[in-house]
């Protein structure tokens, strides 16, 4: 009897070992692989343009890719830019949309292609005094066809693009794109029609509400905590996709604004073209 | 109880993954459709094509249109191909005003005076040699553009300075009661490709919108008149920047006397927006509208009284033609050939064409018939030649004594000119005050003109040809010689 007891109890410890602790065990390994939710924030701190177009598509990508980035919170404060990429990158958005909630959080200014990706998402949130809309489009005609003896081109637009006339009413049609984006982003909320939204004037944050441009006055906290509760997830993490997707902090020198021969920064782009761009105006007196 | 333990074994396997999800995650992501705009349906909006097609217009050779070129005008001459064309078409010549000659001189002669986006301020003498213009029947088009403001830069203080056209067009047009507000119209709803081009459909009925049912103006100011009347109002859906109030603006006005139009647009008359809905029909009118004006042609417009191209100058019996008159007629020659004018000495009239006659206030049977219709009256005095005096409507009865008078008067498509004077001593005179292609030193009412080309009265003796008169010349008495010497004191 008595050397009975021990191989008794090692295989009561051992039938408890297998049959409680190693579940657990293993259960809380395998446990340790779900990832902790994570609410990306994009930053966006400048114009719409090549450059950081391309910083936030990565981001954008890496928030879709990976499952953890359960929702992403776009902190703006542009006043947008070129076409092309305001357009690029609210694509991106509405891509990851369709699978993960996407918040906007407008600091100063999402004026124009700022407003256009901010509509690209789910839910929008100023300040009182933010600077939003300024729905239109703006560029610079190009120049009547002329010919040059040493320059020569296959065709009469070649060097030139479009007629000037031509390329109005591509900018007309490049609205219409921008008012369709409004209306779908923002639906029923939008409380005013195409001849009050197209005068392309910028309202502040509470003016914006009313006229049902946002969703909300709010910090970025609450927008986090807005997409968190959209994504179905507490106890998250927030993290900068920057850092995430790996994108370095370079500094770019990139020209977008037109710079005088004093040094002095323009609020004007240095190259003609089209922009979703709000252009303050400059000092003037009649 | 083996099935129990295995059942206790995956609950405590699943237990802590399930509970770690729960802890983050409190429900799975649906995927969802995510509506975009449909880029690919939009299209970009296309110009209205106007069928409207323009009648015949009359040639009118002979005419000259004048455009403004020397008030800080925002455009260049390229841009004014359309309105030259549709001039040289109907035989039309367009003059540039650079300043060559000034402004006066200019609406001598001139149809039409055509202004556009004016920056420089007009003086008064300009504002009311334009005034006097088109009170006699001249055609003033003031063409201003919102787009066409100049800049002027502040390097010190970074501020920009914008001078808008308005201003210096209103300084023009405030005495025709038609005023240019400093704004653009714009309408989002009912536009040509972009909100601030404008369209207007609704026309009063005036010769300038005959025909007319669509007008695209490519950035305007309104323009607003009491006593005339506008050509056309903007719908409501259009709106004044200056105040975003909407509905009834009008970008073009004509005055009250039809004679002065002012236009808020200018881009309209460029292609290719002239071609646009019914624009060009609207620029032919805006061409006959500057051709049609009656101008009435008096002394003042002197030398450009004549447009035949040859004036006969016809020297009645008096006149003899020697070698006194013959440099200043040289002159006067000149004078008019610089106006495109020819002069040829005829023995009668040739019955047509332009005529200058040349004659004395001693009305002879030749003479007679030029004068009849001004109602002249000569008043002789038998005993005191000089104290003849000749009475001038409008102006009374003048001692003849060194006086010029010019009359001039339109008959049937023939301009006369008549050139008296009271003696063949004063003619020559009076044909260099011709001669200098301006008779501001006249005294010139309607078509009567009277010159000082003598000397009246107390001169009018020539004194230096007949000798003065010598005055007795009384003799000095010599001097005393002084009675008593003045006494020498030592």
């Amino acid at each position: 009897m008595s050397e009975e007891k021990p191989n008794t109890t090692r295989r009561r410890v051992g039938n408890i070992l297998l049959g409680i602790v190693l579940p657990l065990v293993a259960g809380i390994l395998v446990a340790a692989f779900i990832p902790r939710p994570i609410i990306g924030v994009i930053y966006l701190n400048d114009a719409i343009y090549s450059y950081s177009a391309r910083d936030m598509i990565t981001q954008i990508t890496y928030a879709r890719d990976h499952p953890e980035v359960r929702a992403v919170v776009l902190v703006m404060d542009s006043p947008g830019g070129t076409v092309a990429d305001s357009e690029a990158v609210y694509l991106e958005l509405s891509k990851l949309r369709e699978t993960k909630p996407v918040i906007t959080s407008i600091g100063s200014m999402a004026a124009s292609g700022g407003y256009y990706l901010s509509v690209g998402t789910d839910y929008i949130f100023a300040k009182p005094t933010s600077e939003v809309g300024n729905v239109g489009v703006i560029g610079y005609l190009p120049p009547a066809p002329m010919l040059y003896e040493d320059i020569v081109s296959t065709g009469p637009y070649k060097m030139w693009g479009s007629p000037r006339d031509t390329f109005l009413r591509q900018m007309e049609m490049i609205k219409q794109g921008f008012y369709q984006a409004v209306k779908l982003g923002r639906g029923d909320n939008l409380k005013i029609g195409p001849e009050v939204l197209l005068r392309g004037e910028i309202w502040p944050g509470s003016e914006a509400l009313r006229l049902g441009l946002i969703d909300a006055i709010g910090t970025e906290t609450e927008a986090i905590k807005k997409a968190a509760e959209m994504a179905l997830v507490s106890h998250y993490q927030v993290a900068d996709l920057r850092d995430l997707a790996g994108i370095e902090s370079v500094y770019y020198y990139y020209p977008f604004y037109y710079t005088t021969e004093e040094g002095i920064t323009t609020s004007y782009p240095a190259e003609s073209g089209l922009y979703l761009l709000y252009i303050p105006p400059i000092p003037s007196e009649k | 109880m083996k099935g129990i333990k295995i059942f206790i074994a995956i609950v405590l396997f699943v237990l802590p993954i399930v509970g770690r999800g729960m802890w983050f995650y409190r429900g799975l992501p649906q995927p969802r459709d995510v509506d975009v705009p449909d880029y690919g349906a939009l299209t970009v909006p296309k110009p209205p094509i106007s069928n409207a097609e323009a009648e015949e217009s009359a040639s009118l050779p002979g005419r000259v249109v004048l455009v403004d070129y020397y008030h800080g005008n925002q455009f260049v001459i390229s841009e004014i191909e359309a309105l030259t064309a549709a001039l040289s078409e109907r035989g039309v010549r367009t003059e540039v005003d650079t300043g060559y000659l000034s402004l006066n001189t200019y609406l001598k002669y001139v149809s039409a005076y055509v202004i556009i986006s004016p920056t420089v301020m007009f003086t008064i003498d300009e504002v009311k040699s334009v005034q006097r213009f088109v009170e006699r029947g001249g055609r003033l088009l003031i063409l201003t553009d919102p787009t066409r403001n100049m800049f002027y830069y502040d390097y010190y203080t970074y501020a920009t300075f914008i001078f808008s056209d308005v201003n210096s067009a209103n300084n023009l047009l405030s005495p025709f009661d038609i005023v240019i507000s400093d704004d653009h119209l714009y309408n989002l709803v009912n536009n040509e490709g972009n909100y601030r081009n404008v369209l207007f459909e609704e026309f009063n009925d005036l010769e300038l919108t005959q025909g007319l049912e669509q007008i695209a103006f490519y950035a305007t100011h309104s323009v607003h008149t009491d006593s005339g009347t506008d050509l056309f109002i903007s719908d409501e859906n259009t709106f004044s920047s200056q105040t975003d109030a909407n509905g009834g603006f009008s970008a073009a006005a004509l005055s009250a006397d039809g004679n002065v139009l002012a236009v808020g647009d200018f881009t309209f008359f460029m292609p290719p927006y002239n071609q646009v809905a019914d624009n060009a029909l609207f620029i032919d009118h805006i061409v006959d509208f500057l051709l049609e004006g009656t101008r009435v042609f008096d002394l003042t417009n002197f030398p450009y009284l004549f447009n035949a191209g040859i004036a006969s100058l016809l020297p009645t019996e008096e006149v003899i033609l020697n070698s006194d008159i013959f440099g200043p007629l040289a002159s006067l020659q000149s004078t008019l050939r610089n106006v495109n004018v020819d002069l040829t000495i005829v023995e009668e009239d040739p019955g047509e064409g332009d005529l200058i006659v040349l004659g004395l206030f001693s009305p002879t049977e030749d003479l007679t018939p030029y004068l009849e219709p001004f109602g002249l009256e000569l008043k002789q005095e038998e005993d005191d030649e000089s104290k003849d005096t000749i009475l001038v409507p409008g102006f009374g009865e003048l001692k003849r004594s060194g006086l010029g008078i010019l009359l001039f008067r339109q008959e049937g498509g023939r301009n006369i000119l008549i050139s008296l004077a009271d003696t063949a001593d004063d003619l020559p005179m009076l044909i260099s005050v011709l001669s200098y292609g301006d008779i501001s030193s006249c005294l010139v009412r309607e078509n009567i003109a009277v010159c000082g080309v003598g000397f009246a009265d107390k001169y009018y003796q020539e004194p230096w040809i007949e000798g003065i008169p010598e005055e007795p010349v009384e003799e000095e008495p010599p001097i005393e010689e002084m009675a008593t010497p003045i006494p020498v004191v030592p």
